[in-house]
């Protein structure tokens, strides 16, 4: 027998029992949670599970197949390998957003519905946001709401493509689109999914945002939202040429600004837009070759990817800093960390008897074999731009470079070396014995990624990628600069819609005030005063007491009339929603 | 430890550099690609060209991309906050 325990159920109790619970106890829940759900994922068999009937609608929020199980494995175990590092905070709000970020990504994993999977996916995005908020900095205040902000226009560009693909096909399933017959709410869904899968150019909320987290939640953040929405990509949109391009862009883009960049954290996000790029490609290229590649990639990329966080944030941490500008020289002090930062730095980089490797070597070689020539040619680039940039620039900047500064160091806690370690164990179990993760993937494709010719081929673009380095090394020295992106213009239209509401609005505004003053406030005075005379002077004594109300109701009318515009606004919407309650219950 | 430091000198190390990459060029002419993608990839030592002249590239286009128009003050963003919130309160 095979029960399916959905593990979004385990972290979502989990979260509850955290809200409880004193923080010194409360922190040991979330690790066990989290092992709770590696063991349910490896228990997983394929099938449909969890159905409900809910408004008419059939919803299925447990689809476990070849694909879904892949992710939900390595998102399990990340899970639990970032616990284990977040398990020194004494901050219940972080676990407890951490705990609802994960329910949000294995709820949106296994959905087999929109409307499900819209549920999970705006999870994701709200707890997210309190993983950046957290740090209780101003920066970060500020890049979590325009973090926000851009993911509520990729969830509202979602809801509407699956509003209009509803009306039009009266289907909720969340199924493969077929590239040749796909309409514009396939389209509208897609957008959505891209936002969160930082396609160019909505990618900028990732550099702008990870950087200014947590410590322990960029660890998290760096795993789930761009893999869900490659998860959902290659769900729903294998095979759209458009994303093969886009993907191999991303590649180049990613790795042409972490060449430039400062921040050690946001050279690792700009990172994460390359690498993510890998998979785009490969969702997009869409031969059984690529989307395995892609898959392969996802599962290498979480696990080296959260190594690099960790081993960065706790670079940050204990320095206090993240600028390679005010680093540098610590490899004495923190000769462990740098270990760890090295195993994940040649995992990235695609060296052999690293997971990258085994997973990026196969994504190109399908790009080539599908005679998309071109495209790998773009994804051997950005590897030599990867280990330019992660694999050499920022260890040598960082690590080495000048004399240590002899700065005050936090000391690390124990659990964060467990942490790394486990993860530098997992990128090297599955550099040396590939099988282990090609025997997860969906098409189960051959490859053979230790061949002479592979091994010596990323030996070649790897040596020489150093040499170039070398002679280049002057001239990439680290700059207190910041380089502009397309945030630059999402923040234009910030600044835009703030100018139109100062201008014409206010103008409109103040306008509507000016007349109510003089004409709606006096002219209901003199109704009154009218009345009053009225009343004195025809019906005196007959009804008096009327004529009280009516100077009365004058004053209420009076008090209403207060000439703010939003005011009015909510007072009719308060008597729209009161009628429309009574002609919908009566 | 001062042993070692006695034979990793730095320029031992750069020699160790050149010498092994020397060494991974020599082998591509006898290990060749089992199905070249491109026609360039037969020529032995195309992917050394490839990594050292892609890095350097890369190296060179990005720096001056950053130096003309990318690169700003750090605080760039923060006046355009400042300048913004000091015309609010002008308006007010």
């Amino acid at each position: 027998m095979t029960a399916f325990i959905h593990p979004s159920l385990l972290f979502a109790f989990c979260a509850l029992i955290v809200i409880f619970l004193p923080v010194k106890i409360g922190r040991w829940f979330p690790p066990i949670a989290a092992a709770l759900a590696v063991f349910s994922v490896f228990k997983m068999a394929p099938g449909s599970y969890a159905t409900f009937h809910y408004l008419g609608m059939t919803l299925k929020a447990g689809r476990v197949d070849a694909l879904s199980m892949v992710f939900a494995n390595v998102f399990a175990i990340q899970a639990l390998i970032g616990f284990i590092f977040a398990f020194h905070i004494e901050d219940r709000a972080q676990h407890v957003a951490a705990l609802m970020y994960i329910t949000g990504a294995f709820g949106s994993v296994f959905a087999a519905d929109y409307p499900t999977l819209f549920i999970f996916w705006e999870m994701m995005s709200v707890s997210s946001t309190f993983l950046i908020w957290l740090r209780r900095v101003p920066a970060s205040t500020k890049a979590g709401l325009r973090y926000f902000l851009f993911h509520t226009l990729g969830g509202l560009m979602l809801l509407g493509g699956l509003l209009l693909r509803y009306k039009a096909t009266g289907s909720w399933a969340f199924d493969p689109v077929a590239p040749d017959s796909a309409k514009i709410y396939d389209y509208l869904v897609m957008l959505g999914f891209c936002v969160n899968a930082a396609v160019i150019p909505l990618h900028a909320w990732l550099p702008d945002a990870y950087p200014e987290a947590t410590v322990t939640g960029a660890v998290f953040m760096s795993a789930f939202t761009t893999k869900t929405a490659v998860y959902v990509l290659l769900r729903g949109f294998t095979g759209f040429e458009v994303l093969g391009v886009m993907g191999t862009l991303m590649a180049l883009y990613g790795v042409f600004y972490a060449t430039i960049e400062n921040d050690t954290r946001r050279i690792l996000a700009y990172h994460i837009v390359s690498q993510v790029g890998y998979m785009v490609a490969g969702v997009g290229i869409g031969t059984a070759m690529t989307v395995d590649g892609a898959c392969a990639h996802a599962y290498a990329h979480i696990l080296y990817k959260g190594l690099l966080f960790m081993s960065t944030g706790t670079l940050l941490y204990a320095a206090g800093t993240s600028k390679l500008t005010e680093l540098g020289g610590l490899f004495k002090r923190l000769p462990m960390v740098f270990f760890w930062y090295m195993i994940a730095a040649v995992s990235i980089s695609g060296l052999p008897l690293f997971s990258g490797f085994v997973s990026k070597t196969m994504t190109i070689t399908g790009a080539a074999e599908a005679h998309h020539v071109w495209l790998a040619i773009g994804m051997e680039i950005a590897a030599v731009g990867t280990f330019l940039s992660v694999g050499i620039k920022l260890p040598y900047f960082a690590f080495f470079f000048k004399e240590d500064s002899g700065r005050e160091l936090t000391p690390i806690p124990w659990n964060m070396y467990v942490a790394m370690a486990a993860s530098g164990v997992l990128c090297f179990i599955i550099g040396i014995y590939p099988n282990l993760l090609y025997s997860l993937l969906p098409h189960a494709v051959e490859y053979e990624p230790y061949t002479a010719w592979h091994v010596l081929q990323s030996l070649l673009l790897l040596g020489f990628t150093g040499l170039g380095f070398y002679i280049m090394r002057n001239r990439l020295k680290p700059e207190a600069k910041l380089n502009l992106d397309f945030d630059y213009f999402y923040r234009l239209v910030g600044r835009i819609v703030l100018a139109v509401a100062r201008k014409p609005i206010e103008v409109i505004d103040s306008w509507w005030s000016e007349f109510y003053r003089v004409g709606g406030l006096k002219g209901l005075l003199k109704i009154a005063a009218g009345s009053a005379w009225f009343d004195k002077a025809a019906i005196d004594g007959v009804v008096d007491g009327s004529a009280y109300s009516v100077q009365r109701l004058g004053r209420v009318a009076a008090l209403t009339q207060s000439g703010r515009l939003q005011q009015y606004l909510s007072t009719a919407l308060v008597i729209a929603l009161t009628i429309f309650a009574l002609v919908w219950f009566l | 430890m001062s042993f070692l430091k006695q034979i990793f000198t730095a320029s031992f190390l750069k020699k160790a550099m050149y010498v092994s990459l020397l060494v991974l060029v020599v082998l591509n002419l006898f290990i060749r690609p089992h199905e070249p993608h491109f026609n360039a990839e037969r020529f032995p030592g195309f992917w050394a060209l490839f990594g050292a002249g892609g890095a350097i590239l890369l190296a060179f286009i990005a720096k001056w991309c950053a130096h003309t128009f990318l690169g700003k003050d750090v605080d760039f963003y923060l006046r355009k906050e400042k300048q913004n919130s000091a015309s609010l309160k002008e308006a007010k």
